[in-house]
């Protein structure tokens, strides 16, 4: 699966949130994400949903705040999500 | 199709979905989980002098309203009383992941016992969407005559899980195997 670059640019509304603008094809959008889901800068997103020229339509984990729950970003703002390494 | 609570537990167990802190077992009844009340609420200022919320807008930020227009509030041992007819943006302690794996959705109702007198705990908005990680924020209203006190960690809410049908777009990776985007 794929996980989107996200800015953080603060707290949320609550500690479990943080707040993020992401860039997509429209401009930028704002985003309440999980705190706990933030890692690098990134958050999960599952698959792309679509894809045209050099965009790729992606479902995010909460609508934007302007309600988008599905936008179109530029390919270079995903990135592949590792699966975690077991340990013993 | 809702999840019974031993379905629940085995999804649980098997780690395709979490809630965390874990419920106790009593938190359970045959097809629900209770979620309890995060001590954070946020509070709707009434007096914002010329303030109309306007959601249609152009570059409407409900987040940014909501930051302006409501003030944090840690409910404290003592309870805090939730007036008749008012609006407050509440979460629940637990953080709920319904990962992918577990080819679950859900929804978040209330309890028939604060919805007697008046308690609800969602606008019309109740869908947990498959893969959806984190708190889940209620929007707690006072419909009833009298004012309510919330107590943080009173069970607030129940979760229903449901089995979803198919897989979504968004879990489907053969369209997209082999993506190489960086």
């Amino acid at each position: 699966m794929m996980r989107l670059k996200v800015e953080p640019i603060g707290e949320g509304l609550h500690p479990s949130e943080t707040f993020a603008v992401i860039k997509t094809k429209s401009g930028p959008e704002q985003i309440a994400v999980d705190a706990r889901s933030l890692n690098n800068g990134t958050v999960p997103i599952g698959w792309p949903v679509e894809k045209t020229a050099g965009f790729l339509l992606v479902e995010l984990p909460r609508p934007t705040v302007s309600g988008a729950r599905r936008v179109w970003v530029r390919e270079e703002e995903l990135i592949p999500d590792k699966p975690a390494r077991k340990t013993a | 199709m809702i999840l019974t609570d031993r379905e629940i537990q085995k999804l649980l167990k098997a780690g395709l979905i979490s809630i965390e802190p874990k419920p106790p077992i009593d938190a359970y009844d045959s097809t629900a989980v209770d979620l309890t009340l995060d001590p954070l609420i946020r509070v709707f200022r009434t007096n914002v002098p010329g303030l109309i919320i306007d959601p249609s807008a152009p570059g409407y930020k409900a987040a940014e309203l909501i930051r302006t227009a409501t003030d944090p509030l840690t409910i404290t041992e003592h309870g805090w009383d939730l007036p008749r007819d008012t609006l407050v943006l509440a979460w629940t302690k637990e953080r709920v992941d319904l990962s992918f794996k577990g080819k679950v959705a859900a929804r978040v109702e209330g309890k028939s016992g604060l919805a007697r007198i008046g308690l609800g705990v969602h606008v019309t908005a109740p869908t947990i969407h498959a893969g959806f990680p984190g708190t889940i924020q209620l929007e707690l209203v006072n419909h009833g005559p009298l004012p309510i006190k919330l107590r943080s960690g009173m069970a607030i809410c129940q979760l229903i899980i449901e089995m979803i049908k198919g897989t979504p777009s968004k879990a489907h990776k053969s369209q997209f195997a082999g993506q190489t985007a960086r």
